[in-house]
């Protein structure tokens, strides 16, 4: 019976933290829904499917500055806020911890950005850059008349007899 | 051959100089072994063939050896410097990692001393490296246009690499100003070229060409130098230089892959490992004859470092620019400000080379760093208004060899056979300072004139010790030179150097097509002195 409660708590403590971490990824990144639609970190496999221990080691220490001091101030679960009352939550955590929302923000970066989704709703192709590579225009070399027209502009050798 | 027979010559790292002086030297006939600490590069496995290959190049794959750690790096000390070191320890060297930008030294970067009083004159001129510097660009499979009036006539042998949208828009801001720019020259086939394949502009070029169109060494001059039989030994790092009582080299110690120690024995010794490797190994060749480290004699090992400062600018446009495609560092050049003009408050200058923008993930990043990338309700607006939006200029500085800019032994840090690890001290000399300042407003000047309308600066660029120079260098003074005027040790006279720390000065160009016309001339010079080399 013990055992049992302790498991269910450990899973709600899971469930809470994976709460936290989608909430906190949503405020760094949130979908936008006009002009092209982009996804929400959130909404990602990256973040949706990030392990505990994982998410433990990236974000950690935002996680929980967010479990106690935000939390607190604001008297309800950041989760359950919202976007815009977690942003602003976020933006008072920055200037008390700089580094600690610098990180957490380029974790979420490295994963948004490499995420497929968000590569293709960019309209690029989520593909190694190899082998296809990519087609560039050649280009029309009537640009450089202006500067052909130029005399050389380089300054010669001294002749024998000048050097030092 | 069996590794314990005897050995003509040594070669100490399989870089862009090594490589260029065993293929040279290769119709000798001698036996010639070259020692690299890394192994063969293995293009499959370039971050360009990973859909993760922009995440790869901030780690495993980074030009930065601190960052990377791989066995064969060795950790370079960079506490006191404001630019790291970049390098690559592996057949190819720097080439593998390098933009391919291919630049060559103008007539009066070997006379600064008579021309306009700073630095010293070389003991040779581009009059006398011109034909290596040809032979060495048929080698390379040099792309651009024949007829910049920024240097003497030269040929190319491929079509240049297109400008794309950005490098057209910087071409439009020069012909506005009546600056000039010039398509860079560049070590990347446009076409297919001695067996290698055409550029299809991948983009990061500086964590390697899975393409194999851009010309590193690896699959250039090796596999020449290797038909013609030359030896190549891989992960074999070496710790010391050894010499006799008469003062002339008798062979290196090295360690295997392994970590167990061998002896190599040679008539003649050439060092190839960057502007900061060759000082280490030399300082750390210490022996009763040398107690301040081998060919030391004039004091100058590891002194003189000089680095490229760059002063980097992004302008922001309007339009989407494809910026991502293409070679990342290889599009145009502008000399304008490359000779001396005294009124500009410095001494001789500078190019400004255009480079093209980021994939998604970097330009985030980078954004981030420079504020123009905000995270929360503004991160897409902010994101578009930036990605695939940059085009970039670079002004490539002139720095002058100072005594206190130097390369010495770290006394505590070691590499991963316990050899003693380099340690920069490095700071701007105020001829530099004002051309950097001076370099980023002109660029900031050219990006406004093509159109943008934001302007990101970053100068001088931290992570950008690309190119290690003058901490050897040439000079037919014993007392104020290393080596002598064809690359031989003034102090033994069987040890020669060949890459970039034998330079007395840096000019403002990338060093690479002339590290390598050097090697192939210390090469010609050795070919016809053979009778009487170490008179």
């Amino acid at each position: 019976m013990a055992n049992e409660r302790e498991e269910g708590l450990a899973t709600a403590e899971v469930g809470s933290q994976r709460d936290l971490l989608l909430s906190l990824a949503e405020t760094l990144i949130p979908a936008r829904r006009t002009g092209g639609r982009m996804p929400a970190a959130s909404e990602l496999a990256e973040f949706r499917d990030m392990s505990s221990e994982e998410a433990q080691l990236l974000y950690g220490p935002v996680l929980e500055l967010l479990r106690t001091q935000s939390s607190a101030a604001a008297s309800q679960h950041f989760a359950s806020l919202d976007l815009q009352a977690r942003e602003s939550i976020l933006r008072g955590l920055e200037s008390d911890y700089p580094d600690v929302v610098r990180s957490a923000v380029t974790q979420t970066l490295l994963r948004y950005y490499g995420a497929d989704a968000v590569v293709e709703a960019l309209g690029l192709e989520a593909r190694p850059p190899h082998p296809q590579g990519y087609a560039l225009a050649e280009t029309n070399w009537a640009l450089l008349d202006p500067v052909r027209e130029r005399d050389s502009i380089y300054k010669a050798a001294p002749r024998q007899g000048e050097e030092s | 051959m069996n590794r314990a027979d005897p050995i003509d010559v040594l070669i100490v790292g399989a870089g862009a100089s090594g490589s260029a002086i065993a293929w040279s030297l290769a119709e000798t006939g001698m036996r010639i072994v070259c020692l690299e600490q890394g192994g063969w590069p293995n293009p499959s496995e370039y971050p360009s063939t990973r859909r993760d290959s922009e995440v790869l190049q901030f780690g495993s794959h980074s030009y930065n050896p601190n960052v990377r750690r791989l066995r064969e790096d060795y950790p370079i000390n960079v506490n006191d410097s404001p630019i790291s070191i970049a390098n690559f320890n592996g057949v190819g060297g720097g080439t593998v990692l390098y933009a391919g930008h291919f630049p060559r030294f103008h007539p009066s970067d070997f006379h600064t001393k008579t021309l306009d009083g700073v630095g010293d004159d070389w003991p040779l001129d581009y009059e006398r490296l011109e034909p290596f510097y040809s032979q060495n660009d048929r080698m390379v499979g040099v792309a651009g246009l024949a007829g910049d009036p920024a240097y003497p006539p030269k040929e190319v042998q491929l079509p240049p690499v297109p400008l794309g949208q950005g490098g057209e828009k910087l071409a439009s801001g020069f012909n506005r100003l009546g600056w000039h720019w010039w398509p860079s020259d560049s070590a990347i086939a446009t076409r297919p070229y001695q067996g290698r394949d055409q550029c299809v502009n991948l983009g990061p070029c500086m964590s390697g060409c899975s393409q194999g169109a851009k010309s590193s060494t690896d699959l250039t001059y090796w596999p020449a130098a290797q038909r013609a039989g030359v030896e190549l030994w891989t992960h074999c790092r070496v710790r010391e230089v050894l010499v006799d009582e008469d003062d002339m080299a008798t062979g290196l110690i090295y360690y295997d892959e392994d970590g167990n120690e061998h002896r190599a024995n040679a008539e003649i010794v050439i060092l190839a490992c960057n502007g900061i490797g060759t000082p280490r190994l030399l300082l750390h060749s210490k022996s009763r004859r040398f107690p301040d480290g081998l060919a030391n004699r004039s004091g100058l090992v590891g002194k003189n470092l000089m680095h490229h400062p760059y002063g980097y600018v992004q302008g922001v446009f309007d339009d989407p620019l494809d910026s991502y495609k293409g070679p990342i560092g290889c599009a145009l050049w502008s000399q304008e400000f490359y000779e001396t003009d005294a009124r500009r408050g410095f001494l001789r200058g500078y190019t400004l080379q255009s480079s093209r923008g980021f994939g998604p993930l970097t330009t985030a990043l980078m954004g981030l760093q420079s504020g123009r990338v905000a995270w929360g309700s503004e991160h897409h607006d902010s994101f578009s208004a930036y990605f695939n939006r940059v085009a970039a200029l670079s002004a490539i500085c002139e720095d002058l060899p100072e005594l206190h800019n130097a390369v010495t032994l770290d006394p505590d840090l070691v590499d991963s056979d316990g050899i003693p690890a380099p340690k920069v001290t490095y700071t701007l000399g105020d001829n530099t300072r004002n051309m950097l300042q001076h370099g980023v407003e002109r660029a900031s000047e050219a990006l406004r004139a093509a159109g943008a309308h934001d302007i990101i600066v970053q100068s001088p660029l931290p992570n950008a010790g690309w190119h290690l120079l003058g901490t050897a260098r040439m000079g037919v003074d014993p007392e104020h030179s290393v080596v002598n005027e064809w690359g031989r040790s003034h102090d033994v006279k069987n040890l020669f150097i060949v890459d970039g720390s034998i330079f007395v000065t840096a000019a403002g160009v990338n060093p690479t097509p002339t590290i390598q016309a050097l090697a192939l001339y210390i090469a010609e010079q050795m070919k016809n002195r053979l009778a009487n080399l170490f008179d």
